[in-house]
């Protein structure tokens, strides 16, 4: 299993949406982090991605991060893979749900 | 003695000319400059050719919309005509921080536009007014003659910026679980991520054409007597009723209400409409457009309170369920809310 823990790895305070918006944005994780793993379509290995210890998440973080990654790899594909971890805030994991699932609105 | 000083002639000479001298002494006393006032200028020297604009005693947007705005649309249109003018704070009882942050903003605007000003002004004479104008940082912004004062405990000083920084975003979660002694928090998050949603609001979707100006100006601080954290966050775009997109059918209304009814109340309905996120992105992407909608469901979740929103002609007061049309264009968009 790949574990990636944001706050430790990425930043304990992540950005907007867009990179050309400042620094830690939803589509910088999601290219630097998460779109190696989907490029091998014959991975199948499970990431576990742990959102606990960072200062907060704005939606349109989430949303790029993760519905841009739907969108670019398939929603199935995505959630069959993805494990996500949220203790602080158990919402979340509920709520990045729907942003794969509208990814393609 | 000599003669001449005992002589009755000389005598009566020299009591006229003492009276002449005595009237003339009074008369320059009555006229001499009044004793200096208490409060401190920037600049001393106050040249004629400098128009005077003196600000509302109350100066604030969220509590006195009316007359801070009259004063905002007097400066700006007496800074089209006259490069010299003095802003007068010296009558200031009562002040906001969102008053503070649209002046910077307008004096941003000037400096991005090229457009040639030379500005003065004083500070408030009522002291808790002049600190909390030292405290906010405004000074950091603009040439003073005044020592720069040292860096309240009790404020997180105006921060500006053309980019999402979540460095700030962090300096104010940390001020705010200080002040507050608390610890960081799903509330803590939820602000953490108001702050994030409305800066990239500011960097992305508040014009409709790109401009120079782009900026959003934040202030955060700590009032003692509730033990609550006010913010307030100003968007220097387009506005959001200017801004989003309206539906057709409201293009339509807005056709023939500019000739039937100019007083409609369109900018607070659309600023609302905004907030509960009624499909008005302006990107037209249905995952867009969740920035606002965030901003109010924490307010209807009681996470934030006393949210307060001003853009162009409208202004939405959430907790007393108010929404006004003004006639004065506020540039932008204001928000303001407490924490606790």
């Amino acid at each position: 299993m790949i574990e990636i823990n944001i706050a430790r790895d990425f930043t304990d305070s992540p950005g907007g949406r867009y990179k050309r918006q400042g620094p830690f944005s939803g589509e910088e994780f999601r290219e630097n982090f998460l779109e190696k793993h989907f490029t091998d379509s014959s991975s199948t290995s499970q990431i576990s991605i742990n959102f606990d210890g960072a200062y907060g998440y704005a939606q349109s973080f989430l949303e790029e991060a993760f519905g841009g990654l739907a969108r670019k790899f398939g929603k199935k594909a995505v959630k069959e893979r993805l494990k996500l971890i949220s203790t602080e805030e158990p919402l979340l994991v509920e709520e990045i749900s729907k942003y794969i699932d509208g990814s393609d609105n | 003695m000599k003669k001449l000083y005992t002589e009755e002639k000389f005598k009566i000479r020299s009591e006229k000319r003492a009276v002449s001298e005595l009237r003339r002494r009074r008369r320059n006393r009555s006229k001499k400059a009044k004793p200096p006032s208490k409060h401190i200028t920037i600049r001393r020297n106050l040249s004629k050719k400098r128009v005077r604009i003196k600000a509302p005693s109350v100066f604030s947007i969220v509590e006195n919309i009316e007359e801070t705005m009259a004063f905002f649309e007097n400066l700006k249109r007496v800074s089209r005509r006259h490069r010299r003018v003095f802003i007068d704070l010296s009558r200031v009882t009562e002040i906001t921080m969102d008053a503070l942050l649209y002046l910077l903003s307008y004096f941003d605007y000037l400096s991005t536009n090229g457009i040639p000003h030379n500005f003065r002004g004083n500070l408030p004479v009522y002291d808790e007014c002049k600190y909390l104008f030292l405290e906010s940082g405004f000074l950091k912004y603009v040439k003073s003659s005044l020592e720069i004062p040292f860096k309240s405990k009790n404020v997180v000083q105006i921060q500006s910026s053309e980019s999402v920084n979540p460095k700030i975003a962090k300096e104010v979660i940390d001020f705010v679980i200080r002040k507050l002694k608390t610890s960081r928090s799903t509330k803590t998050r939820s602000i953490y991520k108001i702050l994030m949603e409305m800066m990239a609001n500011t960097v992305e979707h508040a014009f409709i054409q790109v401009k120079p100006t782009s900026k959003w100006y934040l202030i955060s601080w700590h009032r003692k007597k509730s033990n609550e954290i006010k913010f307030a966050f100003l968007d220097s775009g387009e506005g959001i009723p200017a801004t989003v997109r309206k539906k057709i059918s409201e293009k339509i209304v807005d056709f023939f209400t500019d000739f039937l009814a100019p007083e409609s109340s369109r900018d607070s309905e659309l600023i609302y409409s905004a907030l509960k996120g009624q499909f008005r992105t302006r990107t037209k992407k249905g995952y867009r457009g969740r920035g606002l909608p965030t901003v109010y469901n924490l307010w209807q979740n009681k996470e934030i309170s006393r949210l307060t929103i001003v853009s162009n002609q409208g202004y939405v007061n959430c907790e007393e369920n108010e929404n006004l049309e003004f006639p004065k264009v506020f540039t932008g968009t204001l928000f303001t809310w407490n924490f606790n």
